[in-house]
């Protein structure tokens, strides 16, 4: 099944995609061996205001119906334990109760999520959905994301998504906005991407300049794991 | 690239409407500066003394950034004055007499270029031996330039041009210009500058830095000229005019030759002396290649393969970072003084 991208699930398919990659495997091996050939990809510039209606018919659909479907007691119940935030968001919505918690709630950003969610209502979030948000909540630092990549001789050793930035001191790190990450999932060349600066690399090129190969599978298969995009 | 602004006047031998005319006119306007006042207003007080307070190392390091530049320089003044400007004359070009005037201000500002570094490295820095009387026009470079290889890329553009001029051939025209103002002036030149201008951090030189500023707003203008050339060239080969067939794929391939010497000199201003002013060989390198995706692949729209610049990047990287510099420069050096032998001894110089 396809994965969510961000995400840890992403993530650890891609390092089964890397490890599974005898052309990689080749191509990177020494990478790492006598210096950190670790990588973080820093994805930067996360939409968080995004709204959970904005999100993929796949992710969203199956909410909305849920909340649609409560029953007026089971919201009159749902709101006895709304948070204050939700309430001054639900009256800015037009309708009944019911209405207008759908309305508020689907029209409630990525950043804003954690100021209206309440457990009782996140019963009501669809597996997929729950996950991912709270994938968000915990790894969003100021919009980015921090994905890091153990890679050793030819092995990618660990995937991670890292909740305090400062956990690791990585060899390398390729930074840049979330649409160029999407740009090359979607196939834009990994080489070209940071050439042309959308994305940057730090880290030292003259470590990087013989493994040519291995930093276009590195991307290669990045694009070949089947993803759905979260934004 | 050129702004379109309209121009003041009109003629009926000169098309004041072309691109290159108003190329012309900007180095009329902003290439003007001169040398010796820029000398005589700054002065060299400053500079003289950073230089005599720095180490060996950091001197060498500097040295070697500003002899690829007075080599550099002296190359390409010689070869617009001469090849450059006969092929804007070749007839597959469009707007020849504008082109050969705007080769006029190149070739003015370049010498210039070479006037102000020969000036600046004889004034300031110490009376290092360029064995300047046999001749930069006959290959006699500064060792480190010829010691390194940075000098074969410049023999390179010799060829290139001198093809040019003779054949009148669009794809040679487009080879030439390739080197000459994509990968001399707008990779080797333009990441020497970056070096240079990062300098203000490391060492008080300001009438290098200052200088540094008019020669990269000259460059950036020759950039100009060689960009829209090439564009010139590869409308008419998208056209399908089969006089231009095999320009976008002989730009490319005329990359791929240059690029390993921008190993060369990345390394010779950087690793070969130990680094001490942090001129950082990886973001050199970095810095080329973005150079390189903006000129040829945003502004050409040529389809280059990275890894094929990275694998021909990489080669040169490790054999030259293998080499025992000083023996090859000593080389160089006993191998000019027996020029000097046989030009005192009455040889042909």
């Amino acid at each position: 099944m396809a994965e969510w991208f961000p995400s840890r699930e992403w993530l650890h398919t891609y390092r089964a995609a890397l490890n599974n990659n005898e052309t990689y495997r080749e191509a990177s091996e020494g990478w790492g061996v006598d210096f950190d050939g670790d990588f973080v990809f820093e994805i930067t510039d996360i939409p968080t205001e995004t709204t959970i209606a904005d999100l993929p018919e796949d992710l969203s659909g199956e909410f909305r119906e849920n909340l649609e479907s409560l029953s007026d007691e089971h919201v009159d119940e749902l709101l006895t334990d709304a948070p204050s935030a939700l309430e001054e968001r639900m009256g800015e919505q037009d309708g009944d109760d019911h209405e207008r918690l759908v309305a508020a709630v689907l029209s409630t950003s990525i950043s804003d999520i954690p100021e209206v969610t309440f457990s009782a209502l996140r019963e009501e979030y669809p597996a997929d959905l729950d996950n991912l948000l709270d994938q968000l909540e915990q790894y969003l630092n100021d919009g980015t994301i921090y994905a890091y990549i153990d890679l050793y001789d030819g092995e990618c050793l660990e995937t991670t998504v890292l909740q305090d930035p400062e956990a690791r001191d990585p060899g390398f790190a390729i930074i840049g906005p979330y649409p160029h990450w999407k740009d090359l999932l979607e196939g834009a060349d990994v080489m070209e991407s940071i050439f042309s600066e959308d994305l940057e690399l730090d880290g030292s090129t003259t470590t990087i300049l013989p493994y040519s190969e291995a930093a276009q599978e590195l991307g290669d298969t990045a694009g070949r794991v089947d993803d759905r995009y979260l934004f | 690239m050129v702004e379109s602004t309209k121009p003041s006047y009109s003629g009926q031998r000169v098309d004041t409407d072309d691109k290159w005319y108003q190329l012309f006119q900007k180095g009329v306007e902003l290439g003007t500066w001169n040398v010796e006042k820029l000398f005589d207003e700054i002065g060299f007080k400053q500079d003289k003394e950073t230089w005599e307070s720095l180490e060996d190392d950091e001197r060498a390091q500097i040295r070697y950034l500003l002899s690829g530049f007075l080599d550099g320089e002296t190359e390409v003044a010689g070869d617009a004055a001469t090849n450059l400007s006969r092929a804007m004359g070749a007839d597959c070009l469009e707007g020849n007499r504008q082109k050969e005037m705007f080769m006029t201000m190149l070739t003015l500002t370049e010498h210039k270029h070479t006037q102000f570094l020969d000036i600046y490295m004889n004034e300031v820095m110490d009376d290092r031996d360029n064995y300047a009387e046999l001749d930069p026009r006959k290959g006699t470079r500064v060792p480190i330039v010829q010691a390194t290889g940075l000098g074969e890329v410049f023999e390179h553009q010799g060829l290139l041009t001198a093809k040019a001029a003779q054949t009148d051939d669009p794809v040679d025209i487009a080879r030439a210009a390739t080197n000459y103002h994509l990968n001399v002036e707008g990779i080797l030149a333009r990441v020497g500058s970056t070096a240079i201008s990062r300098l203000p951090e490391r060492a008080n030189l300001p009438l290098l830095n200052y200088a540094f500023k008019f020669i990269s707003t000259d460059e950036g203008r020759h950039i100009t000229h060689g960009v829209e050339l090439l564009k010139e060239l590869l409308e008419k080969e998208q056209a399908g005019k089969p006089a231009y067939q095999g320009v976008e794929e002989n730009i490319v391939s005329t990359l791929y030759e240059d690029v390993p010497y921008m190993a060369d000199f990345a390394y010779m201003y950087t690793d070969a002396v130990g680094d001490p002013l942090d001129f950082d060989i990886d973001s050199t390198l970095m810095r080329g290649g973005n150079l390189i995706d903006g000129m040829y692949n945003e502004t050409l729209g040529c389809d280059i393969d990275y890894m094929q610049v990275m694998d021909n990047v990489s080669d040169r990287y490790n054999e030259i970072s293998e080499w025992d510099l000083e023996s090859r420069l000593e080389e160089q050096e006993r191998h000019y003084q027996q020029k000097r032998g046989v030009a005192m001894d009455g040889g042909d110089d």
